[in-house]
């Protein structure tokens, strides 16, 4: 990945360097003119915002990434009390005052990138990161040959015209199997895997049919989420199963991956492989529901960690940790009525084809009852189903919000060990 | 002052490298998974302990001497050594265990655009050394669990500067008879530095297996590790070796940290050297262990691979890592193969009967 950077202080005399910067640096890393603009709109507006809120002679750092299928641009920032609300989906300005206008400017670049997100750095600095994907054209009509049962095949990572077959093959396949949209688009999928955020590993037979592959990607620094092992016209064969499993498991091993872990298992998955941490509701428009299990394998010896457990969920944890023999130092905590701000902010991950959202904690507030409500009322309107919450239960303040959560209807439904901080517990929202 | 700016002073391929963490010690993990007990069999630790006039020295050294530094090249080891193998003291290198002089090969020999060649499921170390040293580790897998010459060959090219054989290889047991060390060595021709590992060498006692320090005059290319950890019973106090040609030991000892190796593990281990008995009563619980659990195994239904060394390795129907959580509830400490690229594999070292029963005992309640 190729990266730009420039320092700049915070004063809006500037606006024009940082936004041709955007605006070249975008178009340079292969993103479409529209692309392009938008995620400078979106950085202008961030930028402006940040003048406006930081006070005192500040230095932002702006980074611009290249990611082959995405450009991202990161706004490096002192980490002082600002409010950050309005990057809540549901945000929308409360008044015609100057400061909701402000906010306004936030929400329009909230909604004109694929991606926001905002991290700790470190104990000073936040990180907030805007991601804008490349556009591609659709898969196109063409003739897929028929694959036969393989009683012989080699597995092997694939170029890219096999990655584009791969991805014309699973919507075929799979058609009503759930998996992120962006595996339907050949070229999308080539440049994902191009860029190393993602893996791929196909089975092929001796005249380089595709008999099955699987996916994988980073969820985190730690954690790897895969998708498959999808076998196209293979059912029964264990041991191609097996060998993709095989293979992404120890491409992962001796690397700083300490888990991974699959939503979606498929019915060729082997379940011998992993644990299972939990099941999923799959619920379609047609009120049709599905129950997934999920599975999850470490790949390290697990050495101990602690959790900011709350009471409401304490006897769910301690099954679950007892269940799965985890080692961990567990901290009953509640709310005490400590000062934590007036509004909490939470980002959305949407995935539309999935008709999913994963919802996670930014930042503590004392609304966060209403928000979650509102985040519902908005996922409602859009006819959203599949509604997730992920707490981290290493962060304390994050351990603040389930009772919120379950108060609006959430559920803990599942353990992801070391997924976050320390673990993570995935709430689904009953419809 | 300007906030440190870790990332421009970190090369990318230390940012890129995780950090290796060992397990913790074992009263935090008896705490971790309520145990009053743990039988350590992740380690292919020795289960008789250091020979006996190892551990006189051990007991009998004075307190004193902790204020001294030690000899900073292990001069009465090295003459020890060099009387065993008939060979000069200066073609021998002794480091704080086998891993430093792992780092020790790697630092004299690899310069930025060089790369070391080794096996994709073998001890880890040659690997990570080469990564965390800017250096490209090219990783040849095993045929049928065993080194593989003809595709370690075919990756050599200009910029191979060392290869690194594990003989017998760790975790699977195989090994190279002689005739195929020297077949390699033939054809790698001096083109690069080949490492032969024989950190389990005193465990094997099959006739085709070589004694490749013997080799070290007919190839000067020809590195031997050996460590004091395993048979010897002495991996708390850290010494390993190597031998090789005078000139290509020279060499290395420009890289070498002098001082690294304490008294007590220099003295302990000159003692142990002599003692033929404690490799025959080790050899003996081995080779009952072995046969105990090949038996049991084969009742439980669960494939295994086993051959030489102090160790096993098991395929289990449950994850390894779950297996390894599982068995700590019960006091039993295995290695997880998963980090070796053997998904679903544990490696469990060899041990006296009775833990080797507790082992069975424990495996058979978590399947």
């Amino acid at each position: 990945m190729k990266t730009l950077k420039i320092s700049t202080p915070l004063h809006t005399d500037f606006l024009p360097v940082i936004t041709n910067f955007i605006e070249n640096t975008s178009c340079v890393f292969g993103i479409d003119k529209q692309g392009a603009l938008k995620l400078t709109l979106a950085s202008e507006e961030v930028f402006t915002y940040l003048c406006n809120v930081i006070q005192g002679d500040k230095t932002l750092d702006i980074i611009c990434t290249g990611g082959i299928y995405f450009v991202a641009v990161e706004f490096s920032f002192d980490k002082i009390e600002i409010d950050l609300k309005a990057f809540n989906i549901t945000a929308t300005p409360s008044s015609e005052s100057e400061e909701s206008f402000r906010e306004m400017g936030l929400l329009i670049a909230a909604r004109s990138v694929d991606s926001l997100s905002l991290e700790e750095a470190s104990d000073e600095r936040l990180v907030l990161r805007l991601i804008k994907e490349k556009s591609y054209p659709p898969s196109g009509a063409i003739e897929l040959p028929h694959i036969p049962p393989m009683a012989s095949f080699a597995l092997k990572v694939p170029i890219a015209d096999e990655i584009k077959m791969f991805s014309r093959l699973l919507p075929v396949h799979y058609k009503d199997y759930p998996f992120p949209d962006a595996f339907r688009c050949p070229g999308k999928l080539v440049d994902m895997v191009t860029s190393t955020l993602y893996g791929i590993s196909i089975a092929t037979d001796e005249r380089g049919l595709i008999g099955g592959g699987i996916i994988w990607k980073r969820m985190n620094e730690k954690i790897v989420e895969f998708f498959g092992p999808y076998l196209f016209n293979q059912q029964g064969n264990n041991k191609m199963a097996e060998s993709l499993i095989n293979a992404c498991i120890e491409g992962l091993a001796r690397t700083e991956i300490i888990g991974v872990f699959c939503r979606y298992p498929t019915e060729a998955f082997p379940t011998e492989y992993f644990e299972s941490i939990g099941t999923i509701t799959f619920y379609e428009h047609q009120r049709n529901q599905i129950e997934f299990p999920c599975y999850y394998c470490q790949l390290h010896e697990d050495t101990g960690t602690y959790v900011y457990v709350p009471r409401k969920i304490a006897s769910f944890i301690e099954a679950e940790y007892k269940r799965l023999v985890l080692p961990r130092q567990v901290y009953l905590t509640e709310y005490s009525g400590e000062y934590r701000g007036d509004y909490s902010v939470f980002a959305s991950e949407f995935d539309r084809e999935l008709n999913q959202v994963i919802i996670r904690p930014l930042l503590p507030g004392e609304d966060c009852l209403n928000n979650i409500l509102k985040h519902m009322e908005i996922f409602k309107k859009e006819q959203i189903l599949n509604c997730f919450f992920e707490i981290d239960l290493g962060v304390v303040w994050q351990a603040y919000v389930v009772d919120s959560l379950m108060e609006c209807g959430f559920k803990p439904c599942l353990i992801i060990p070391y997924g976050g901080k320390s673990d993570l517990v995935i709430f689904q929202y009953t419809p | 002052m300007r906030p440190l700016a870790l990332n421009r002073l970190v090369p990318s391929y230390i940012k890129s490298f995780e950090a290796y963490i060992p397990s913790k010690p074992d009263e935090e993990l008896k705490k971790l998974y309520h145990t009053p007990f743990l039988h350590r069999l992740n380690n292919n630790e020795n289960y008789l302990g250091p020979p006996p006039a190892a551990q006189e020295v051990i007991k009998k050294f004075p307190p004193m001497r902790a204020s001294i530094y030690p000899s900073g090249d292990s001069y009465y080891l090295r003459q020890k050594l060099a009387n065993k193998f008939n060979m000069h003291p200066d073609q021998f290198l002794i480091g704080n265990g086998a891993n430093e002089v792992i780092t020790f090969v790697v630092k004299a020999f690899c310069q930025k655009g060089d790369n070391i060649i080794t096996a994709d499921k073998t001890f880890a170390v040659y690997e990570w050394v080469a990564i965390f040293s800017g250096f490209e580790a090219r990783l040849v897998p095993l045929r049928d669990y065993t080194f593989d010459d003809e595709g370690m060959l075919e990756r050599i090219d200009k910029k191979t500067k060392i290869i690194f054989i594990c003989n017998p290889n760790n975790p699977t047991g195989t090994y190279w008879d002689k005739e195929r060390i020297k077949r390699f060595l033939e054809r790698v021709d001096n083109r690069s530095i080949v490492v032969v590992d024989e950190a389990y060498f005193e465990f094997v006692e099959k006739e085709d297996y070589p004694d490749c320090i013997s080799l070290i005059p007919e190839y000067p290319n020809l590195i031997v590790f050996r460590t004091f950890s395993k048979m010897y019973g002495l991996a708390g106090l850290r010494i390993g070796y190597l031998a090789g040609n005078l000139e290509v030991v020279n060499t290395v000892r420009k890289t070498c940290v002098v001082y690294s190796v304490n008294a007590i593990a220099q003295e302990a281990a000159h003692a142990a050297l002599d003692d033929m008995e404690h490799i025959a009563k080790t050899r003996k619980y081995v080779k009952e262990g072995k046969d105990f659990l090949k038996n049991e195994l084969i009742r439980m239904g669960l494939p295994y691979i086993i051959g030489e060394g102090n160790y096993i390795m098991i395929k289990l129907p449950i994850n390894d890592t779950l297996a390894y959580r599982k068995l700590m509830g019960q006091g039993i400490m295995v290695r997880t193969m998963t980090g070796f690229r053997f998904p679903n594999h544990i490696r469990v070292t060899i041990s006296g009967l009775p833990i080797m029963e507790a082992f069975i005992e424990g495996l058979k309640k978590i399947l």
